[in-house]
């Protein structure tokens, strides 16, 4: 079939966008969203004040579940009405006063103008703690705190801005409701006694599906298929944009630039059966499955395995306008791939000579640490009997060890007989490569004289 | 010289702006320090289905059709009118089990009121005690109303420890030009050495002021032996011995040093009571059995004796019940779903065992590759005679269990990301287990793989 090359541009580019943009959608885990979509509601419609921690390892999809109930609440009246969303990220907002800088831009106080807050830190902690307090859970609207990288908030100054938060939050002033997002399951006990004591305990846990192999595939499979014109006209129906006065918080980034599939969507009805059709095939096949198992294996997150993804359709152009068996093939082996084994292939061969010389003195001496003219007294017993390695000169050779170090292949001790006083000679190292590293690496450069591999395998020369 | 002047713009604006809108809302200003967040009030209007609060759900704020600003002076007032209708009255004699300590306070003001001299008092207790509840009790006691002037301040809010003299003079109410702490620290002192009410000063969580030399705990705890002071300190701060620690010269002399009062962590019957007589207002007792309450009660007092924390867990097991309830289509309040001991348990554990829900997780939530490498990292802990385990170390003996069951061995690299180091030097690394051996292998042995890569004494290496 003549594929027309712009049917493979715009599954490429929709494919991506999906992948990279449509942080609004999402599955499993329904208790735990139910959870904070209730919390969230409940502070909003009745004006309770809540506090809450999610916490679950780095890419299990933390952030994407937030967006997704706002993305869910926002279009409704009765909550974007009734809430001020402060979102604060604890890599942007280092210490508390930038935090709360933001904080009283983000609410549109009155001391902030155009985003410009005035004021020292003290007049704004009162200011803002006076306005809270002037609130009233009937009156006022609420406020929702979202703090990203909690665990780096509990690290500021005496955790003033986290004391006054739940301090907010447990006593009856305006309602608000601090949610905390991080990956450190210990972070409660950062907390400091009393502000410990102000949280509520309420903990909501993510952890990756058990042994769901079959639930990875189809993912992967979900992931790869463009929806039919049919479910793309129920998600339509379903779908509600969120209303501009919504988004008139600047900082609120989660749920700008949400992905809309009718933007991308140009396909034939053929084309969308003809690709589903193939990466339900794909899927299937029995070489895919061992890859994907092998990579879930090793991680068995979401948000990695998208990355990964990625990286498989950004290959897609008019030559190759399906995803084969072999580019996932590929994209395994690259997955598994060493760097430490491809840089080392890519050193001179006086180099790797010189790291198969520190091989064999931590062999010998079980991992005792060397300096340069240990090793080149070794390698200078080879090279005397090698025929090609003859006549280097003794600074070409500590350049080369120069450079090894500046690849961080080999550290410098601290403390005795490491330090920068010790001649650069006779400063002691230790091998940062592994054994196994080293000999894959040589067998993997063809262009090594045969003496040298042989050296490789034995010390005996 | 231009930035300065610049600046001072700046801010005075800023006080200009403060200003303004102070003398807008001053009722409010005062008013608001006195009806003041009971912690057992806020809880009875939230966590329990009253009447009132399903009526607001169905016609209040989401048929409010205009968005509301969060501009003070409107807000403040509306606020202002609520209190003084609802609960002012009920706020005081409220507080159920601290009646001995708020009983040895009054007794305390009270003589130093018949005196009309001053005095310091330090309170110290756990947090989720009551402290500062009792003494907001202690500022709206109906006796003192007229005779004291109370100032409450909770010293985490400011940033700076110099900043508080301003803090105190502006809640007196002083005039001050100029900016320094010493025009501000001297304005208080002279308005102490003028004719004036008895000011009770409150301190909440008093050792944020603590500095290099305490100079500033120290001024403000001799203020009370000044001759004209009229001047009632307290300082709350969950530390037993601040006094002994922080301000050991005010031991030397006898009038300067502080009495102290002790608020002990509430007993597992306090607790009961406390949780009863917030139910009872709402009447929802009812949800609560009596073996609930009791184990609720138990397992907080036998840990923290945190008020807060029961409080905390039984808002979130009537929220669950309230779930059922609504599932089961239920509305008439005789037929109410009561809280099962299951329940309890559950809530329980999510607040306290965070280790042990990790525990079932890991069964769970766990690749299978670093459930080997957990297995090894046990292995080598049980068997091997060195606790210094390096990164490298480990990788030897984890390569070797995979060669042993025919798994596929990851590289060290990403042997590295699993053990999920940063470290620049990451072979020799040390490793250790962060949680207790028993209870990982109490979660790892159920199964057969993992049972057997454990009694493998081969793989170490020896």
């Amino acid at each position: 079939m003549p594929v027309l090359q712009s049917e493979v541009d715009t599954t490429r580019k929709f494919i991506k966008a999906r992948l990279l943009k449509d942080r609004a959608s999402f599955h499993g885990y329904e208790t735990e969203r139910q959870h904070i979509r209730d919390l969230l509601q409940r502070t909003a419609e009745l004006g309770e004040s809540n506090s809450v921690l999610l916490l679950g390892p780095r890419g299990c999809g933390k952030t994407t579940l937030i967006t997704s109930v706002l993305a869910e609440l926002l279009p409704q009246q009765t909550f974007h009405r009734n809430t001020l969303i402060v979102y604060l990220n604890g890599l942007i907002h280092t210490d508390d006063r930038q935090a709360l800088k933001s904080a009283t831009a983000q609410m549109n106080l009155e001391n902030a103008v155009d985003g410009k807050v005035f004021g020292s830190f003290a007049e704004n902690l009162a200011f803002l703690l006076e306005c809270l307090k002037a609130g009233d859970r009937k009156k006022s609207k609420s406020v929702i705190f979202l703090l990203e990288e909690f665990d780096l908030f509990c690290s500021h100054h005496n955790q003033t801005l986290l004391y006054n938060l739940f301090d907010v939050a447990q006593s009856a002033q305006a309602p608000i409701c601090v949610v905390g997002i991080t990956a450190r399951l210990d972070v409660i006990e950062l907390l400091e006694k009393r502000v410990k004591s102000r949280f509520s305990h309420r903990q909501i846990f993510l952890f990756p599906p058990e042994d769901d192999f079959d639930g990875r595939v189809q993912l992967f499979a979900d992931l790869l298929k463009l929806p039919t014109e049919q479910q793309l006209r129920r998600m339509d129906a379903t779908y509600t944009p969120i209303p501009k006065e919504a988004l008139h918080n600047d900082e609120l980034v989660l749920v700008r630039n949400l992905f809309n599939p009718m933007h991308f969507y140009r396909f034939s009805p053929k084309w969308v059966t003809e690709w589903n059709r193939h990466i339900d095939a794909l899927a299937k096949n029995q070489t895919v499955k061992t890859v994907l198992k092998n990579i879930y294996d090793y991680d068995a997150l979401e948000g990695p395995f998208r990355m990964l993804l990625l990286e498989l359709v950004n290959g897609l152009d008019e030559d190759r306008s399906v995803i084969t068996v072999e580019s996932i093939q590929e994209l395994g082996r690259s997955y598994e791939a060493d760097d430490k084994v491809a840089l080392v292939a890519g050193l001179s061969v006086l180099e790797v000579c010189l790291l198969i010389a520190m091989k064999h003195h931590s062999e010998i001496y079980d991992r005792d640490p060397f300096n340069f003219e240990m090793i080149l007294t070794r390698y200078g017993k080879f090279a005397n009997s090698s025929s090609t390695m003859q006549n280097i000169e003794r600074s070409v050779a500590l350049k080369a060890f120069e450079h090894l170090k500046n690849l961080e292949l080999i550290v410098p001790m601290t403390g005795v007989g490491g330090g920068s006083k010790v001649l650069k000679e006779y400063q002691l190292h230790r091998l940062l490569l592994t054994y196994g590293q080293i000999s894959q690496a040589v067998l993997k450069m063809q262009f090594l004289p045969t003496e040298i591999k042989q050296w490789a395998q034995s010390s005996l020369i | 010289m231009h930035r300065r002047t610049r600046l001072s713009l700046r801010s005075s604006i800023v006080h200009d702006k403060e200003n303004e809108h102070e003398e807008q809302t001053t009722p409010r200003k005062r008013r608001s320090k006195l009806p003041v967040n009971v912690i057992e009030d806020e809880t009875d209007e939230e966590v329990v289905p009253s009447p009132k609060k399903s009526a607001r759900k169905s016609r209040g704020r989401p048929s409010l059709p205009l968005p509301k600003p969060i501009v003070e002076s409107e807000d403040a007032e509306q606020a202002d009118t609520s209190w003084q209708e609802g609960s002012a009255s009920e706020l005081v004699g409220k507080l159920p089990e601290r009646e001995k300590e708020y009983d040895q306070l009054v007794t305390f003001v009270e003589n130093v009121l018949d005196k009309g001299g001053s005095g310091s008092l330090y309170i110290s207790g756990p947090p989720g005690t009551g402290k500062t509840a009792t003494l907001q009790r202690i500022l709206n006691h109906g006796p003192f109303v007229g005779k004291l002037r109370p100032v409450y301040i909770n010293c985490t809010s400011i940033k700076s420890v110099g900043s508080i003299y301003k803090k105190i003079s502006e809640a007196l109410g002083l005039k001050v030009t100029g900016g320094t702490e010493k025009v501000y620290q001297g304005a208080i002192e002279a308005y102490l050495q003028r004719k004036h009410k008895t000011v009770m000063l409150v301190l909440d969580e008093v050792d944020q002021l603590s500095s290099s030399k305490q100079t500033i705990l120290y001024s403000i705890f001799e203020w009370p032996s000044r001759a004209t002071a009229r001047l009632i300190l307290i300082g709350i701060a969950n530390a037993l011995d601040l006094t002994d620690r922080l301000l050991t010269r005010l031991k030397a002399r006898c009038d300067l040093k502080p009495h102290v009062i002790q608020f002990l962590p509430y007993t597992k019957q306090q607790i009961v009571t406390i949780l009863k007589s917030c139910l009872e207002a709402t009447d929802s007792l009812a949800r609560f059995p009596e073996p609930a309450l009791a184990l609720l009660a138990a397992k907080v007092a036998s840990t923290s004796g945190d008020i807060r924390r029961a409080l905390f867990i039984a808002r979130r097991l009537t929220e669950g019940v309230k779930k059922e309830d609504r599932k089961n289509g239920t509305t008439t309040p005789t037929a109410v779903t009561t809280v099962s001991m299951g329940q309890v348990m559950a809530v329980l554990n999510q607040v306290y065992g965070g280790a042990q829900t990790l525990s079932q997780d890991l069964d769970e939530g766990f690749p299978l590759q670093q459930k080997i490498l957990i297995c090894s990292l046990m292995l080598v802990l049980k068997h091997g005679k060195n606790k210094d385990i390096t990164v490298g170390k480990l990788h030897d003996v984890y390569r070797s269990i995979c060669v042993k069951r025919n798994l596929h061995a990851v590289d060290q690299t990403e042997f590295i990301n699993l053990c999920s180091l940063g470290k620049k030097e990451p072979r020799m690394h040390r490793v250790y287990l962060q949680w207790d051996e028993e209870e990982v292998s109490a979660a790892l042995n159920d199964k057969q793989l993992i049972n057997s890569i454990m009694d493998d004494v081969s793989c170490l290496g020896k």
